[in-house]
């Protein structure tokens, strides 16, 4: 008996915290939701796994497969002539489904109230969830109740029950008036930010972007200083020969520049991190690198 | 509402050169005739872009405007129409009132047959407002169903086409393409995280199988390449040029593409051409990219593909 309550008490939950929720289980969660209110579903689930998601959404595969994808499944439901979508994505890890799952709200939408990992748009919603993305989107932008999207994330998160942290890189950006912040793993997740260059020039571990009133900061992760230096090298070199930028001012680990659309941008490094300011003004650099100074030191 | 040519000038553009075409003086100044081409064509100009909300009037409009679907479908003739259709979520895929409006231009204007070169669902047709109009239309429409997602080669549909370009070694293509008279090419202008705009251009990858599609993905020096992914949209578009482009930009997504669901913006506009370049440039900026950061159109202009720079077009710009 002492062992039965042995594994009830102690086991048991330590091994549900740890248990890889699998997506069929999640997928289960949210169809019986549809169908608990009347929705059904139309034709069946279909599986994409690794590169197949090429043959579900064709080059917008290319942006999962850079922050970490494993495999989505897909449903679509209807109630009379109306439609939803439903495309659970699980990511490897939950960093990369908090990637995917900032830059598909691209600092735009609502967030639900008392619910930070669920954004609201007018004819769909995204969900966060440890290694899980969830989008829901109802055809010809029919609107939803947000009661329901209440119903469901908490059901959704009854079986998800690990918590979802963001990314460690995200706690670099300063918290005072951030609009927004973004994830970033590679080039293309960078392009969608800000578009330096085809090439990747930045060539970062990782990455994350916040957005402020006036401007935009963003942060790129390096292996160590020496590193840094050396990507801050290469970058400066393929900015500098890139005619859209000019008004170089170059100081030691510092430059400013200008691009064609009149922002004024400012690149330096801080141990292992490489920072970018993206500004219409040019007055506000040093404050925001007084900030960036305290926020990584 | 035409753009900014008084009534007076035109008058007086059209006389001096009607007169100067006579005596053939525009071969003498090639370069000033060039320039005003508008007049000199008889009015037809470049690109046609109409705005308003009669999709299917409007499609029809644009095209007459450009000189009438006669001039690219002659009687008996087989046309191939390349209709962006497959995605369903709003704002991803072409509107079907602009596809059956072109499909009864084609059908008028004496086509012996006309394909889509790629599946079509039936749901997709019952989607335009003028379904139960036109929908006899749909029975003369032949459509490549092999066509469809995952799009696999098989050696009686489709064509190995060795690439001479500087990206992929070889395209698998739909055989069709070699076999129709004219190309029509109907894509929605919207995002696409890679290449940020997919519009015309990137729409002929409808032609490949899925698989010679992903190679333009990761066949690159590194996977998800957008300089690789460009450089094989542009060679797979010098093997067959599409003929004329009939661009849904009415109500488009322009972020999370190319699939969606993204935010949607409405421009109710729809944009012809026969200069796939000049077309794609447009659009560029209806989606409010400079033409400089959409790659795919700046190597294709530089490949001689067609015109980058809008102000050496003439455009016919009406709000209806």
């Amino acid at each position: 008996m002492k062992k039965i309550n042995l594994i009830i008490s102690f086991i048991l939950p330590v091994y549900t915290l740890f248990a890889q929720v699998s997506i069929e289980s999640v997928y289960t969660v949210v169809s019986e939701k549809f169908t608990g209110y009347y929705w059904e579903q139309e034709g069946e689930e279909n599986f994409y796994v690794g590169e197949e998601l090429f043959d579900y959404i064709n080059g917008g595969a290319d942006v999962y497969l850079e922050y970490g994808f494993k495999q989505v499944m897909v449903a679509k439901y209807k109630n009379g002539r109306n439609k939803v979508y439903i495309d659970i994505y699980e990511m490897y890890d939950s960093s990369a489904a908090f990637g995917i799952f900032s830059l598909s709200s691209n600092c735009q939408g609502e967030i639900l109230k008392d619910y930070d990992n669920v954004i609201l748009f007018d004819y769909y919603f995204l969900i966060w969830r440890n290694n899980y993305f969830i989008s829901l989107t109802y055809q010809d932008e029919i609107t939803y109740d947000t009661n329901f999207v209440v119903e469901l994330i908490d059901e959704i998160e009854n079986i998800i029950s690990i918590k979802s942290e963001e990314p460690a890189i995200l706690q670099q950006l300063p918290n005072e008036n951030l609009k927004c912040k973004k994830y970033v793993r590679g080039h293309l997740g960078f392009n969608d930010i800000y578009h330096f260059d085809n090439k990747n020039i930045f060539l970062f571990c990782e990455a994350a972007t916040g957005e402020y009133e006036n401007y935009k900061i963003i942060i790129m992760k390096y292996f160590d200083v020496k590193d840094r230096i050396e990507k801050y090298d290469y970058s400066l070199h393929c900015i500098q020969n890139n005619p859209k930028f000019s008004n170089f001012n170059i100081l030691d680990d510092k430059v400013t520049f200008s691009d064609m659309k009149n922002n004024y941008i400012c690149l330096f490094g801080l141990n292992e991190y490489l920072v970018i300011i993206i500004s219409q003004e040019d007055d506000c650099f040093n404050e925001i690198l007084n900030l960036m100074n305290n926020k990584i030191q | 509402m035409s753009k900014n040519i008084s009534r007076r000038n035109f008058l007086k553009s059209t006389s001096l050169l009607g007169f100067a075409s006579i005596l053939g003086i525009e071969k003498i100044f090639p370069k000033y005739f060039q320039r005003n081409k508008l007049v000199f064509n008889g009015n037809i100009p470049d690109l046609v872009a109409v705005k308003g909300e009669d999709i299917f009037n409007n499609t029809i409009k644009a095209i007459n405007e450009l000189g009438g679907m006669r001039k690219f479908v002659k009687n008996n003739s087989v046309v191939g129409l390349l209709i962006n259709s497959d995605f369903d979520l709003p704002g991803a895929y072409v509107h079907p009132d602009i596809s059956l409006a072109v499909l009864k231009m084609c059908h008028d204007a004496g086509a012996k047959e006309i394909w889509s070169l790629q599946n079509i669902k039936p749901e997709y047709w019952q989607r335009s407002s003028v379904y139960e109009e036109y929908k006899y239309l749909l029975e003369e429409l032949k459509i490549l169903e092999f066509n469809q997602v995952p799009a696999e080669y098989e050696e009686k549909n489709w064509i190995i086409y060795e690439n001479k370009g500087k990206s992929v070694k070889e395209f698998e293509l739909v055989k069709k393409i070699f076999e129709i008279d004219t190309l029509i090419n109907i894509p929605i202008a919207k995002h696409h995280m890679t290449t940020f705009l997919t519009c015309c251009l990137k729409n002929m990858m409808g032609v490949n199988t899925r698989a010679s599609n992903v190679k333009f993905h990761l066949d690159g020096p590194s996977k998800n390449d957008p300089e690789f992914l460009a450089q094989s949209i542009v060679d797979l578009n010098k093997i067959r040029k599409s003929d004329l482009c009939v661009v849904d930009a009415t109500k488009f997504i322009v972020t999370n593409g190319p699939n969606g669901p993204g935010r949607i913006i409405t421009k109710d506009t729809i944009v012809v051409g026969k200069d796939i370049v000049a077309v794609d440039s447009y659009c560029s900026n209806l989606l409010g990219y400079e033409v400089d950061e959409i790659l795919t159109t700046k190597i294709a202009y530089q490949e001689g593909l067609g015109e980058i720079d809008l102000s050496k077009l003439t455009i016919k710009n009406i709000v209806k």
